[in-house]
């Protein structure tokens, strides 16, 4: 059991940072296969070759009809699976990981540059921009400042749509490859016929029943495991459809914003609305939350956001119109409890293009997942 | 003394790595060291007991199995999974010799003592070169030994005491073979890894070097 805390330090990490349905599939990893299969299948495969009995004198007819009825044991199939089952978590992890340590290199980056900014003295606008610019990518890779958390959005949501693809094609495999190789039951007899054996012998499996009581527990949670990882991605995908056709109910027909909308819609789609559970965005305790808006800013974003909520069709990514201008207003207090809202990647752009007639909202969002 | 002392010795030099040099921690975590100790190391535990000789006489099966397993595949999957291991610990060495320097003359000497540059960089190019060359060592060895990766239910023997040329039977045959080939295509992915980290470190340094000489030029 010891060797799998190999396996089990790492998706640990992974644990930290998955949504509801990828937490209960990696407890079920971790439960009924990985602890089943150390502690109770491993003692109920130990003696396979040494009490596979065939009946015959013939040395070497017992090994080469071993070797043929088990080509591969099923405790070793399962170890693979579990292996390969869990390596597309890793590279998400990896991924995440990598989304960590860019914000850290970020946020050092712009400390050096606000820094340097303090010492040459006079914040230009411009310079304001590229900064939040900045925040605003760093949110787009899908970092929480306030609760040190990775929020799935963009490259890192399609990675873990990927992983879970992936996961699910791995584990249909090994289920085919297991009905392939063996079928579902292991009989009692196995008829051998390979030389050395001079005649088909009659070989005997040991332990059968108990084999098979494994066999069908494990094959049945391999099965639990494919219909969690389905679900989960029915949940993303429902999700993202579902703020999709909510998007474009409420999506404005006039022309003039056009333009504007349909560059940030095209950013949206990468955010999604999350389960309820994940709409409660943490604030660190110490209150570091460093709000997305700089206080230089504020009122510059005053500005734009009235404007923005005058003009007509506005655009309202999560669909919660009320929701969002009343937590608008709250900015301030509101930011510290809510994840940092989601900049489309041109936003700013089109910021300096259009600047207080800008369309885009720069509320807060609260459908960001932190996960 | 286990396999946990090398897991933990690798984890250290997981924070002084690459982007690639942390994925190649992964595979060797991942797809050898775990597949060693959780499935191929009970493939290989009774191998002795379950080799069998069509013959009577006392002593041919040992020295049949003597023979054809000079050095079993197993203890030599082990020994090159400690060996490859081992030159990543000359980085951890490396800094933690310069953060005992920073300590002795008291005053920051280094930007970052696990930053890869100068004196690091040769000795992490050197246990990527080390690295790769063991691996490589070990599959010629491999190759060597067992006549290619190949295991066969069946040999013959006829080495003294065995009175006659004598069919002798490998367990377990497939199986192994199966792992063996993992084995195989793991080492291949970790040399392909290394040697691309290799590619990148030292393209990354001659730009940086350039660019460093034109500034200079420059001026």
């Amino acid at each position: 059991m010891g060797e799998w805390s190999f396996l089990g330090d790492f998706l640990e990490k992974v644990h930290k940072h998955s949504t509801v349905v990828g937490k209960v599939w990696l407890t079920v990893l971790f439960i009924f296969r990985m602890l089943v299969l150390g502690t109770a299948a491993e003692s109920s495969w130990g003696d396979e070759q040494s009490d596979f009995m065939c009946d015959t004198q013939q040395p070497g007819c017992e090994n080469v009809c071993y070797d043929k009825a088990f080509p591969i044991s099923h405790v070793r199939f399962w170890v693979l699976q579990i292996i390969f089952v869990s390596t597309p978590s890793l590279v998400y992890m990896g991924h995440a990981m990598h989304t960590v340590r860019m914000e850290e290199k970020r946020r050092m980056k712009e400390a050096e540059i606000e820094a340097r900014e303090n010492k040459s003295g006079g914040d230009t606008y411009y310079q304001q921009k590229c900064s939040v610019a900045e925040k605003a990518d760093s949110k787009l890779s899908g970092w929480d400042e306030a609760g040190g958390q990775i929020i799935l959005r963009g490259s890192l949501l399609n990675t873990y749509v990927y992983s879970i693809l992936i996961r699910t094609a791995m584990e249909v495999a090994f289920i085919v490859g297991q009905y392939v190789l063996y079928g579902i039951f292991l009989e009692t007899l196995y008829i051998c016929q390979r030389a050395p054996c001079p005649h088909p012998v009659n070989c005997y499996v040991s332990r059968p029943t108990e084999k098979n009581v494994f066999i069908v527990f494990m094959l049945a949670v391999a099965v639990l495991s494919l219909f969690l990882s389905l679900a989960e991605l029915y949940h993303l995908g429902w999700k993202k459809a579902k703020e999709r056709c909510s998007r474009s109910y409420k999506a404005s027909p006039s022309t003039a914003p056009g333009r504007l909308e349909s560059a940030p819609q095209a950013e949206r789609p990468q955010m999604y609305t999350p389960p309820p559970d994940f709409n409660q965005c943490l604030s660190s305790p110490n209150g570091k939350f460093i709000s997305p808006f700089s206080n230089k800013m504020a009122s510059q974003q005053n500005t734009a956001n009235f404007a923005t909520e005058r003009v007509h069709g506005q655009e309202d990514a999560a669909g919660e119109g009320p929701f969002m201008k009343s937590s608008y207003v709250e900015s301030p207090e509101v930011a510290s409890d809510c994840a940092a809202p989601a900049f489309p990647e041109n936003y700013f752009n089109e910021k300096r293009r259009f600047s207080k007639a800008s369309r885009a909202s720069s509320k807060a969002r609260s459908d960001d997942l932190s996960v | 003394m286990s396999w946990v002392f090398l897991r933990d010795l690798l984890s250290g030099v997981n924070k002084y790595s690459t982007g690639v040099g942390r994925i190649w921690v992964a595979v060797v975590f991942m797809f050898r060291l775990l597949v060693y100790v959780a499935a191929a190391e009970n493939i290989w535990k009774h191998e002795r007991d379950e080799f069998e000789c069509n013959i009577k006489q006392p002593g041919c099966e040992n020295v049949c199995f003597d023979h054809f397993f000079p050095v079993s595949h197993i203890r030599l999957w082990a020994l090159q999974l400690i060996m490859v291991s081992t030159p990543s610990l000359l980085v951890v060495f490396h800094v933690a010799y310069r953060e005992n320097r920073e300590k002795h003359h008291n005053q920051k000497l280094y930007k970052n003592p696990g930053k890869i540059d100068g004196g690091l960089l040769c000795t992490y190019l050197i246990s990527l070169i080390l690295k790769t060359g063991l691996e490589i060592v070990f599959l010629v060895l491999f190759y060597k030994l067992y006549n290619g990766f190949k295991i066969p239910r069946l040999v013959k023997c006829d080495i003294k005491p065995c009175p006659n040329t004598v069919d002798c039977y490998i367990s377990k045959a497939t199986e192994k073979m199966i792992f063996l080939y993992f084995l195989v295509g793991t080492s291949c992915l970790c040399i392909i890894l290394n040697l691309s980290e290799l590619s990148y470190l030292i393209f990354k340094h001659s730009i940086k070097c350039y660019l460093k000489r034109q500034k200079r030029n420059r001026r």
